[in-house]
Protein backbone atom coordinates (compact mmCIF):
# COMPACT_ATOMS: atom_id res chain seq x y z
CA UNK A 1 0.00 0.00 0.00
CA UNK A 2 1.63 3.70 -1.04
CA UNK A 3 2.41 5.36 1.88
CA UNK A 4 -0.13 8.11 1.30
CA UNK A 5 -2.72 5.88 1.21
CA UNK A 6 -1.77 4.07 4.36
CA UNK A 7 -1.68 7.58 5.98
CA UNK A 8 -4.64 8.65 5.15
CA UNK A 9 -6.48 5.70 5.75
CA UNK A 10 -4.81 5.26 9.14
CA UNK A 11 -3.53 7.90 10.58
CA UNK A 12 -6.76 10.52 11.34
CA UNK A 13 -7.93 10.10 13.56
CA UNK A 14 -11.77 9.55 13.45
CA UNK A 15 -13.05 12.84 15.25
CA UNK A 16 -10.50 15.17 13.27
CA UNK A 17 -12.38 13.64 10.35
CA UNK A 18 -15.30 14.30 11.59
CA UNK A 19 -14.52 18.13 12.37
CA UNK A 20 -12.58 18.19 8.79
CA UNK A 21 -15.65 16.94 6.57
CA UNK A 22 -17.77 19.41 8.16
CA UNK A 23 -15.47 21.88 7.49
CA UNK A 24 -14.95 21.14 4.14
CA UNK A 25 -18.47 20.05 2.94
CA UNK A 26 -21.06 20.25 5.91
CA UNK A 27 -21.46 16.78 5.89
CA UNK A 28 -21.13 14.60 9.24
CA UNK A 29 -19.44 11.43 8.96
CA UNK A 30 -19.74 9.75 12.10
CA UNK A 31 -16.32 9.16 14.33
CA UNK A 32 -16.93 6.31 14.39
CA UNK A 33 -17.01 5.61 10.60
CA UNK A 34 -14.01 4.71 8.53
CA UNK A 35 -13.96 7.17 5.66
CA UNK A 36 -10.74 7.37 3.31
CA UNK A 37 -9.77 10.87 3.84
CA UNK A 38 -9.06 11.28 -0.07
CA UNK A 39 -9.21 14.25 -2.15
CA UNK A 40 -11.24 11.67 -4.37
CA UNK A 41 -14.03 11.79 -1.83
CA UNK A 42 -16.68 14.53 -2.83
CA UNK A 43 -19.86 14.78 -0.17
CA UNK A 44 -22.45 17.44 -0.52
CA UNK A 45 -24.17 19.83 1.62
CA UNK A 46 -26.04 17.82 4.38
CA UNK A 47 -24.28 14.21 3.52
CA UNK A 48 -24.53 12.26 6.65
CA UNK A 49 -22.30 8.93 7.11
CA UNK A 50 -22.72 6.95 10.43
CA UNK A 51 -20.87 4.66 12.49
CA UNK A 52 -19.82 1.51 11.43
CA UNK A 53 -19.76 2.42 7.78
CA UNK A 54 -16.28 1.92 5.78
CA UNK A 55 -16.05 3.88 2.67
CA UNK A 56 -13.48 3.20 0.36
CA UNK A 57 -12.47 6.20 -2.04
CA UNK A 58 -8.49 6.18 -2.51
CA UNK A 59 -8.11 4.02 -5.34
CA UNK A 60 -11.41 6.12 -7.46
CA UNK A 61 -13.76 8.72 -7.26
CA UNK A 62 -16.92 8.84 -4.35
CA UNK A 63 -19.36 11.25 -4.64
CA UNK A 64 -22.29 11.37 -2.42
CA UNK A 65 -24.67 14.24 -3.32
CA UNK A 66 -26.62 16.53 -0.94
CA UNK A 67 -28.53 15.32 1.58
CA UNK A 68 -28.29 12.11 1.03
CA UNK A 69 -27.93 9.51 4.28
CA UNK A 70 -25.97 6.61 4.72
CA UNK A 71 -26.91 4.22 7.29
CA UNK A 72 -24.81 2.40 10.13
CA UNK A 73 -22.56 -0.45 9.05
CA UNK A 74 -22.16 0.26 5.08
CA UNK A 75 -19.74 -1.08 2.84
CA UNK A 76 -18.29 1.18 -0.19
CA UNK A 77 -15.70 1.10 -2.02
CA UNK A 78 -15.14 2.61 -5.44
CA UNK A 79 -12.73 0.45 -7.23
CA UNK A 80 -10.96 2.20 -9.69
CA UNK A 81 -13.86 3.33 -11.79
CA UNK A 82 -15.85 5.18 -8.53
CA UNK A 83 -19.38 5.79 -7.20
CA UNK A 84 -21.81 8.11 -7.57
CA UNK A 85 -24.42 8.58 -5.63
CA UNK A 86 -27.20 11.21 -6.08
CA UNK A 87 -28.92 14.18 -3.92
CA UNK A 88 -31.51 13.14 -1.65
CA UNK A 89 -30.90 9.48 -1.15
CA UNK A 90 -31.23 7.30 1.52
CA UNK A 91 -28.81 4.21 1.69
CA UNK A 92 -30.36 1.60 4.71
CA UNK A 93 -27.82 0.08 6.93
CA UNK A 94 -25.38 -2.75 5.96
CA UNK A 95 -25.86 -2.11 2.54
CA UNK A 96 -22.84 -2.88 0.19
CA UNK A 97 -21.57 -1.25 -2.80
CA UNK A 98 -18.81 -2.86 -4.47
CA UNK A 99 -17.26 -1.28 -7.95
CA UNK A 100 -14.97 -4.25 -8.89
CA UNK A 101 -15.20 -7.37 -9.89
CA UNK A 102 -12.05 -9.85 -9.61
CA UNK A 103 -10.53 -10.91 -12.94
CA UNK A 104 -11.08 -14.77 -12.72
CA UNK A 105 -9.86 -15.63 -16.99
CA UNK A 106 -7.25 -18.25 -16.49
CA UNK A 107 -7.43 -21.34 -14.11
CA UNK A 108 -3.68 -21.51 -14.14
CA UNK A 109 -3.60 -18.40 -11.70
CA UNK A 110 -4.69 -17.54 -7.92
CA UNK A 111 -7.82 -14.93 -8.92
CA UNK A 112 -6.62 -13.23 -6.26
CA UNK A 113 -3.20 -12.65 -8.50
CA UNK A 114 -5.36 -11.78 -11.68
CA UNK A 115 -6.49 -8.26 -10.53
CA UNK A 116 -9.77 -6.08 -11.64
CA UNK A 117 -12.47 -5.23 -13.80
CA UNK A 118 -14.06 -2.19 -12.44
CA UNK A 119 -16.80 -0.25 -14.24
CA UNK A 120 -18.52 2.03 -11.45
CA UNK A 121 -21.91 2.12 -9.53
CA UNK A 122 -24.61 4.65 -10.39
CA UNK A 123 -27.58 5.49 -8.05
CA UNK A 124 -28.98 8.36 -8.75
CA UNK A 125 -31.33 10.95 -6.96
CA UNK A 126 -33.90 10.50 -4.67
CA UNK A 127 -33.54 6.47 -4.09
CA UNK A 128 -33.96 4.17 -1.16
CA UNK A 129 -31.88 1.07 -0.94
CA UNK A 130 -33.17 -0.90 1.69
CA UNK A 131 -31.00 -2.63 4.31
CA UNK A 132 -28.44 -5.34 3.48
CA UNK A 133 -28.52 -4.75 -0.10
CA UNK A 134 -25.86 -5.58 -2.22
CA UNK A 135 -24.99 -2.81 -5.23
CA UNK A 136 -22.27 -4.68 -7.81
CA UNK A 137 -19.97 -3.37 -10.35
CA UNK A 138 -21.65 -1.81 -13.41
CA UNK A 139 -25.16 -1.40 -11.45
CA UNK A 140 -27.07 1.98 -12.25
CA UNK A 141 -30.33 2.90 -10.20
CA UNK A 142 -32.62 5.48 -11.69
CA UNK A 143 -34.00 8.47 -10.32
CA UNK A 144 -36.92 7.99 -7.63
CA UNK A 145 -36.24 4.12 -7.43
CA UNK A 146 -36.57 1.82 -4.40
CA UNK A 147 -33.91 -1.51 -3.92
CA UNK A 148 -35.78 -3.09 -1.47
CA UNK A 149 -34.30 -4.95 1.47
CA UNK A 150 -31.39 -7.71 0.93
CA UNK A 151 -31.80 -7.58 -2.91
CA UNK A 152 -28.74 -7.69 -5.23
CA UNK A 153 -28.41 -5.58 -7.76
CA UNK A 154 -25.87 -6.42 -10.83
CA UNK A 155 -27.78 -4.31 -13.82
CA UNK A 156 -30.30 -1.14 -14.33
CA UNK A 157 -32.86 -0.68 -12.36
CA UNK A 158 -35.12 1.85 -14.45
CA UNK A 159 -36.22 4.95 -12.51
CA UNK A 160 -39.11 5.32 -10.03
CA UNK A 161 -39.36 1.55 -10.11
CA UNK A 162 -39.42 -0.73 -7.06
CA UNK A 163 -36.68 -3.59 -7.76
CA UNK A 164 -36.52 -6.69 -5.63
CA UNK A 165 -34.57 -9.91 -5.80
CA UNK A 166 -31.27 -11.99 -6.30
CA UNK A 167 -30.88 -10.50 -8.89
CA UNK A 168 -33.33 -7.73 -8.25
CA UNK A 169 -36.15 -7.01 -10.93
CA UNK A 170 -38.13 -4.35 -11.49
CA UNK A 171 -41.91 -5.26 -9.90
CA UNK A 172 -44.10 -2.31 -9.54
CA UNK A 173 -43.62 1.59 -11.03
CA UNK A 174 -44.08 4.25 -8.55
CA UNK A 175 -46.93 6.83 -10.22
CA UNK B 1 -77.99 -5.89 -8.49
CA UNK B 2 -77.11 -5.06 -12.51
CA UNK B 3 -74.08 -2.55 -10.10
CA UNK B 4 -73.12 -5.97 -7.97
CA UNK B 5 -72.73 -7.64 -11.19
CA UNK B 6 -71.14 -5.53 -13.57
CA UNK B 7 -68.60 -4.50 -10.85
CA UNK B 8 -67.87 -8.47 -10.72
CA UNK B 9 -67.69 -8.65 -14.57
CA UNK B 10 -63.72 -9.37 -14.77
CA UNK B 11 -63.41 -11.33 -11.94
CA UNK B 12 -63.02 -14.46 -13.51
CA UNK B 13 -60.04 -13.26 -15.45
CA UNK B 14 -58.93 -11.17 -12.49
CA UNK B 15 -58.73 -14.74 -10.56
CA UNK B 16 -56.63 -16.71 -12.73
CA UNK B 17 -54.18 -13.26 -12.53
CA UNK B 18 -54.15 -13.12 -8.74
CA UNK B 19 -54.23 -17.36 -8.58
CA UNK B 20 -51.06 -17.24 -11.00
CA UNK B 21 -49.45 -14.57 -9.36
CA UNK B 22 -49.78 -15.74 -5.45
CA UNK B 23 -49.41 -19.52 -6.35
CA UNK B 24 -52.76 -20.39 -4.85
CA UNK B 25 -55.35 -22.96 -6.09
CA UNK B 26 -57.99 -20.81 -8.47
CA UNK B 27 -60.93 -21.94 -6.08
CA UNK B 28 -59.48 -20.45 -3.25
CA UNK B 29 -59.79 -16.79 -5.30
CA UNK B 30 -62.88 -15.37 -3.88
CA UNK B 31 -64.62 -11.42 -4.34
CA UNK B 32 -63.58 -11.33 -0.60
CA UNK B 33 -60.20 -13.22 -0.36
CA UNK B 34 -57.47 -10.49 1.05
CA UNK B 35 -54.06 -10.98 1.99
CA UNK B 36 -54.97 -11.89 5.68
CA UNK B 37 -55.64 -15.30 4.08
CA UNK B 38 -52.84 -16.09 1.67
CA UNK B 39 -49.32 -16.38 3.32
CA UNK B 40 -47.70 -15.61 -0.26
CA UNK B 41 -49.65 -12.32 0.00
CA UNK B 42 -47.22 -9.80 1.14
CA UNK B 43 -46.42 -6.13 0.43
CA UNK B 44 -44.18 -6.91 -2.76
CA UNK B 45 -46.29 -9.91 -3.76
CA UNK B 46 -49.01 -6.91 -3.89
CA UNK B 47 -47.14 -4.77 -5.94
CA UNK B 48 -46.47 -7.67 -8.30
CA UNK B 49 -50.17 -8.45 -8.64
CA UNK B 50 -50.49 -5.19 -9.37
CA UNK B 51 -48.43 -5.18 -11.97
CA UNK B 52 -49.07 -8.40 -13.63
CA UNK B 53 -53.01 -7.15 -13.39
CA UNK B 54 -52.13 -4.03 -15.25
CA UNK B 55 -50.26 -6.05 -17.52
CA UNK B 56 -52.67 -8.60 -18.55
CA UNK B 57 -55.51 -5.96 -18.64
CA UNK B 58 -53.30 -3.01 -20.13
CA UNK B 59 -54.39 -0.56 -17.72
CA UNK B 60 -52.44 1.60 -15.58
CA UNK B 61 -54.16 2.29 -11.80
CA UNK B 62 -53.66 5.29 -10.11
CA UNK B 63 -51.57 5.19 -6.82
CA UNK B 64 -54.72 6.02 -5.03
CA UNK B 65 -56.32 2.91 -6.62
CA UNK B 66 -53.56 0.44 -5.64
CA UNK B 67 -53.84 1.52 -2.11
CA UNK B 68 -57.62 1.44 -1.23
CA UNK B 69 -57.77 -1.85 -2.86
CA UNK B 70 -59.14 -4.23 0.24
CA UNK B 71 -59.69 -7.49 -1.44
CA UNK B 72 -59.66 -9.38 -5.03
CA UNK B 73 -63.52 -8.19 -5.20
CA UNK B 74 -61.95 -4.19 -5.29
CA UNK B 75 -59.45 -4.89 -7.53
CA UNK B 76 -61.98 -6.81 -10.04
CA UNK B 77 -64.10 -3.58 -9.75
CA UNK B 78 -61.38 -1.24 -10.31
CA UNK B 79 -60.18 -3.38 -13.35
CA UNK B 80 -64.32 -3.29 -14.30
CA UNK B 81 -64.10 0.37 -13.98
CA UNK B 82 -61.10 0.81 -16.09
CA UNK B 83 -62.09 -1.02 -19.22
CA UNK B 84 -65.43 0.31 -19.06
CA UNK B 85 -64.02 4.33 -19.39
CA UNK B 86 -61.13 2.81 -22.10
Amino acid sequence: MKAAKFARRFLVPGILRTILYALRFRAYVSPRAEVDFSPKLVLGRGVVISCFTKLKAADGPVEIGANTSIGPGCFISSGTAGIRIGKDTMIAANTVMVANNHVYDRLDVPMRLQGHRSVGIVVEDDVWIGANATLLDASHVGSGAIVTAGSVVSGKVPPRMIATGNPARAIFERR
Amino acid sequence: MKLASSRMDCFPEVAKVVAETLGIELQRVTPDLNADAVDTWDSLSHLRLITAVEKRFEMRMTMDEVMSLGNVGDLAAVVTRHLGTA
